[in-house]
């Protein structure tokens, strides 16, 4: 017997080491960096030093927490409109696909080989003011002069609703596919209602997967600045867009980091919140 | 049936028809729109792909033309760009599919202790939001400079190494997660089997397990790879001055958007679209039997 | 022709206070190289015929000239002695010979925003390869700044406050980014030894900047001016800032994300003069920005892309570049637009783009090469022509009406002595402020 086999425990740890020494070097240690950079005082020309400074939290935050608010009311908005627009496409594609299931699932995904700036970018074509919607709609007098689609709150949220549509509908999706038809024929037979049926049966079935995708939904948004930069205007700026500006434009990197902190920790709370809620090995998706 | 039962059934007949119009016609409309919705920003692209170039920017039609398609990497620096995303992308997924893969493999088929917190902490990086792993990276490769042990210019200035650093570390929780839904169920007893035949550990690994394992290898692979070619965020932060092409898209936004622009990005999608199409041709042509299994794994990743 | 010397005449013919003196080193700034330059504009802007390339980046009024007395050469003196005596002392430089320098060859890598120099389909760049046939030196031409300080974020301040090279030879950037460079010494001494026209045929309007004596850091590329880009179709004439803060555009205006630009115009609009603004001016001029942004006027503050809401429609008044709306915006006919560039009455910001090239650059003599290449009138003329902003090389002028008459009526490249008289830099403060505003505007546009 070889020694692998022998030693299967020690095998194991082998196989790990590589990569969970590298998520410890870049992901974990980092975030532990990033940290210690919002401690720093300093400029870039000048240098930066570890001062210890953890006046800069409540500082930030003071300061934007206009854009936090902001970043949580959209990505909350967006993820409740995610799983409005994808509950019944999961669900139709679940339970009346037939053969077309994995063409339709390809169709749901496809969209999404291409670049998400050049898709964002296409809406901003799209909904132009006197473009190919508005445009038209304007002319026969449907639509005031001065409505505008783009740079307003509410073409943010449609775009990151947009960009994140497929992560709300593929666990739906998995969720709803699950689901044994002879449990909703047994209802049927017990005399329960098409409502009932859905109601007392396929939703709660389906909670796992609205669980996962809300947070593949919720949490990417929150941290998102492309679709509140090319689609927003300077009233609709997310807590991403000031950590760009901090990090790219001003060379302001204690405070970048320090709101990029919160951020995380603020995130993590919220889903270790939510592992307790419905388990952790369900989130992590660890097998027994 | 008389009184309130037979009330009942009459109602429960009527939202039956209800229900069962909304099934028939409403939904499968429903679905249609949606996946119009979905379509449509990427039909815009494509179209706007043949527009005339002789505008400043790619914002409004001007005439079809099919001149930029052949000639689509006649921008200055858009080449360059196309080819750092392709290679940090093709080295990325190589390397984290390997790590991941063993990762899998380990969390899968074995038993130690420490699973949970390494669930856990493969876990965590897609729980991140990417402007935080970005951002946490940049602080490390500024940081790095201030470390006697780290020779000068190993991560500052940034450039390809460090995306390259960045699109490994967050592949890895990709494939990983990817990996352990299809090593599920991975019959152990061939490779037990194998053994018993006399082979040893190295060739059952090559001739048994790793051609079974495969075609998740293969998703995860694909996976990581579209990850890494349209990835934004994470990449804006970890460049410097390297380009990779989706950086070359938001530069240009502010330059003005060059017809080639639409036209590299249709390509890697006619790409993307012919891979996948071309996988699943071959995988109902291997194992007809499995398709289906594999469909539903790869619905759920 | 018009003189030049009247318009200073009549300045200096006035009492002569502090603010005069000021307000006089301005106007002399700019009319001595309007003289050079020559001018027959009109009042208003005139689409110049010739296609205009793009001006990719955020630029900023200048601090040439600003609160240096009027007869203070004498930092810059020693090196213009040298480079007069070198040179032609006459004000119209004649096309002068190549550099007498040992000639060099090799090639340097050139980071310049879009559409800043000619170009052809292709992309081919007739300026560059005649500067390569000439000296043997090949040119790689990027436009990689879209924005001074994403560049200096993203490609100059990382590797050079590890004391690395950047990887470029030479950069294109606005005057108070270079004035930084210049204080933290990222920038290496332009060495002009050999080089026949630079300094020598710098216009003398450039050559009091107090942060860059002698001009051996900073060789200015091109300079331009900022006012009211507008779509006439929809708005017809407009000629005052109040547009800006005007509630019947609310929602299809934009401002620019460049501090001074957008302060300079509030402040003009409040009565101030930027090139000595005070903080509290600062303050109320902010103030001012703020509520434009708060009240919804304002759809987004753009660097360059605001052409491309223009061009979409969605904006029709725009804080603007002058070469920007010439040659960038195509009117669609179909839907009536016409694009204008305005100087207000108020005034507008005037501001100067520099070559520099970043310390610690392989390539410097080549670099070195080329300014002394560019600064040969009939070369900055062919530039010029393509690029519609405001020449700094004297007797390009000349060479540009040889090229094509029109030119002379193209009011922004020859600004007029009325448009002169409104146009300002932006006030060159110590870098301390320049951060502190830099961020109390970040903070007012919403970041």
């Amino acid at each position: 017997m070889s020694w692998f086999r022998r030693h299967p425990t020690a095998t194991a740890y082998l196989l790990l080491a590589p990569g969970i020494a590298y998520l410890a070097i870049f992901y974990l240690y980092p975030t532990l960096q990033m940290f210690l950079v919002s401690l720093w005082t300093g400029t870039v020309e000048a240098g930066y030093q570890l001062t210890f400074n953890f006046g800069i939290y409540p500082q930030a935050l003071a300061q934007y927490s206009d854009h936090f608010l902001r970043s949580l009311l959209y990505g909350a908005i967006a993820t409740l409109l995610t799983f409005l627009i994808g509950f019944p496409l999961a669900y139709f594609i679940a339970f009346r696909g037939g053969r077309y299931k994995s063409l339709l699932l390809f169709l749901v995904i496809a969209p999404f080989f291409t670049s998400f700036l050049l898709r964002t970018l296409s809406w901003r074509i799209i909904f132009a003011d006197q473009g190919l919607a508005l445009g038209p709609l304007k002319d026969l007098d449907l639509l005031p002069e001065e409505f505008r689609l783009t740079a307003t709150p509410s073409a943010v949220i449609a775009g990151i609703t947009y960009n994140f549509l497929p992560f709300m509908t593929l666990p739906l999706y998995v969720a709803l596919e699950r689901i044994p038809p002879n449990l909703l024929e047994a209802a049927e037979d017990l005399y329960a209602g098409t409502w009932q049926r859905f109601r007392r049966v396929t939703l709660p079935l389906a909670l796992p997967g609205v669980f996962a995708g809300t947070l593949l939904t919720f949490i990417p948004a929150m941290g998102d600045f492309v679709n509140a930069e090319l689609l927003g205007s300077p009233q609709s700026q997310m807590i991403g867009n000031v950590i760009q500006a901090r990090f790219l434009r001003v060379s302001d990197y204690p405070t970048g980091a320090a709101l990029s902190f919160i951020l995380m920790a603020a995130i993590l709370v919220g889903v270790f919140i939510y592992a307790r809620v419905v388990g952790t090995e369900e989130l992590t998706g660890g097998t027994s | 049936m008389r009184g309130p039962a037979r009330e009942t059934v009459k109602q429960g007949r009527r939202v039956r028809r209800l229900a069962h119009l909304l099934d028939r016609w409403l939904l499968p409309l429903y679905a249609l729109l949606a996946v119009s919705y979905l379509a449509l920003p990427v039909l815009v692209m494509i179209l706007f792909s043949f527009n005339d170039p002789s505008g400043r920017s790619n914002i409004s039609w001007r005439g079809f033309s099919l001149e930029s398609w052949f000639d689509p990497l006649g921008q200055p620096g858009l080449a360059e760009a196309v080819t750092t995303s392709l290679a940090v992308a093709l080295f990325a997924t190589l390397a984290a599919t390997v790590l991941g893969v063993l990762i899998g493999l380990a969390l899968v088929r074995h038993r130690f202790r420490g699973r949970s917190s390494i669930n856990l902490l493969i876990f965590l990086p897609m729980s991140t939001p990417e402007i935080v792993l970005g951002v946490s990276l940049l602080t490390l490769f500024l940081a790095s400079t201030q470390f006697a042990f780290v020779p000068e210019g190993t991560f500052f200035p940034l450039g390809f190494h460090t995306i390259l650093i960045a699109h490994i570390m967050f592949n890895i929780s990709y494939v990983v997660v990817t990996m352990r839904a299809r090593l599920q169920g991975f019959p152990r007893h061939l490779e037990e089997a194998a053994m018993d035949l006399g082979a040893n550990e190295w060739t059952t690994f090559w001739r048994v397990t790793f051609p079974l394992i495969l075609p998740g290898v293969m998703a995860a692979a694909l996976l990581a790879f579209s990850l890494s070619i349209d990835d934004y965020v994470i990449t804006v932060f970890t460049s410097g001055q390297a380009t990779t092409f989706p950086l070359y898209i938001y530069g240009s936004q502010q330059r003005g958007i060059p017809v080639q622009v639409n036209v590299v990005g249709t390509i890697i999608f006619l790409v993307a679209v012919g891979m996948v199409v071309l996988s699943t041709l071959l995988q109902r042509w291997q194992r007809p039997d499995r398709v289906e299994a594999v469909e539903m794994e790869g619905a759920r990743t | 022709m018009y003189d030049g010397p009247d318009a200073l005449q009549k300045v200096i013919g006035a009492p002569v206070t502090r603010r005069r003196m000021l307000q006089l080193t301005a106007v002399t700034g700019v009319s001595a190289f309007l003289a050079a330059c020559g001018t027959t504009g009109t009042g208003t802007s005139a689409p110049s015929g010739t296609p205009g390339a793009t001006v990719g980046r955020s630029l900023s009024p200048t601090a040439s000239a600003t609160g240096t007395p009027v007869a203070s050469a004498t930092a810059g003196a020693s090196a213009t002695a040298v480079a007069s005596a070198r040179a032609d002392a006459t004000a119209s430089a004649e096309p002068t010979a190549v550099a007498t320098r040992a000639p060099v060859s090799g090639t340097f890598r050139w980071a310049n925003w879009v559409g800043y120099i000619d170009r052809e389909r292709g992309p081919r760049y007739p300026t560059l390869e005649r500067f390569t046939q000439e000296t043997g030196v090949t040119v790689e031409y990027e436009q990689a700044v879209d924005d001074n300080e994403s560049f200096y974020a993203a490609d100059l301040s990382g590797p050079l406050s590890v004391g690395q090279s950047t990887g470029w030879d030479l950069v294109v950037l606005t005057d108070w980014m270079m004035q930084r460079l210049v204080a933290r010494g990222w920038l290496e001494q332009i060495d002009t030894n050999g080089l026949q026209n630079y300094p020598a045929n710098l216009l003398d309007a450039y050559k009091t900047r107090e942060w860059d004596p002698g001009n051996l850091y900073a060789a200015p590329w091109q300079s331009g001016m900022t006012g009211i880009g507008h779509d006439r179709g929809a708005t017809g004439e407009l000629d005052s800032l109040e547009v800006f803060w005007d509630p019947q555009y609310a929602g299809r205006m934009t401002y620019l994300s460049e501090m001074q630009d957008t302060i300079g115009l509030a402040a003009l609009r409040l009565g101030f003069a930027p090139e000595t603004l005070t903080q509290e001016q600062f303050d109320q001029a902010l103030a001012e920005v703020a509520r434009g942004v708060d009240e919804g006027l304002v759809r987004q503050l753009a660097g360059n892309s605001y052409v491309d809401v223009m061009a979409l429609g969605d904006a029709i008044v725009a804080m603007a570049w002058s070469g920007d709306v010439q040659g960038l915006l195509v009117p669609d006919q179909g839907a009536g637009q016409d694009f204008q560039w305005v100087l207000p009455r108020q005034g507008g910001m005037l501001w100067t783009d520099n070559m520099g090239i970043p310390k610690g650059a392989a390539n410097k003599a080549q670099a070195e090469a080329w300014i002394d290449f560019y600064y040969r009138p009939e070369i900055a003329a062919v530039v010029e022509a393509w690029v519609n902003y405001v020449c700094p090389v004297k007797g390009a002028d000349e060479e540009m009406l040889a090229l094509d008459p029109a030119l002379a009526e193209n009011a922004l490249i020859f600004p007029t002595p009325d448009m002169l008289a409104r146009l300002h830099p932006f006030a060159a403060t110590d870098l301390d402020t320049a951060q502190r505003w830099q961020d109390a505007f970040a903070d007012a546009i919403g970041l």
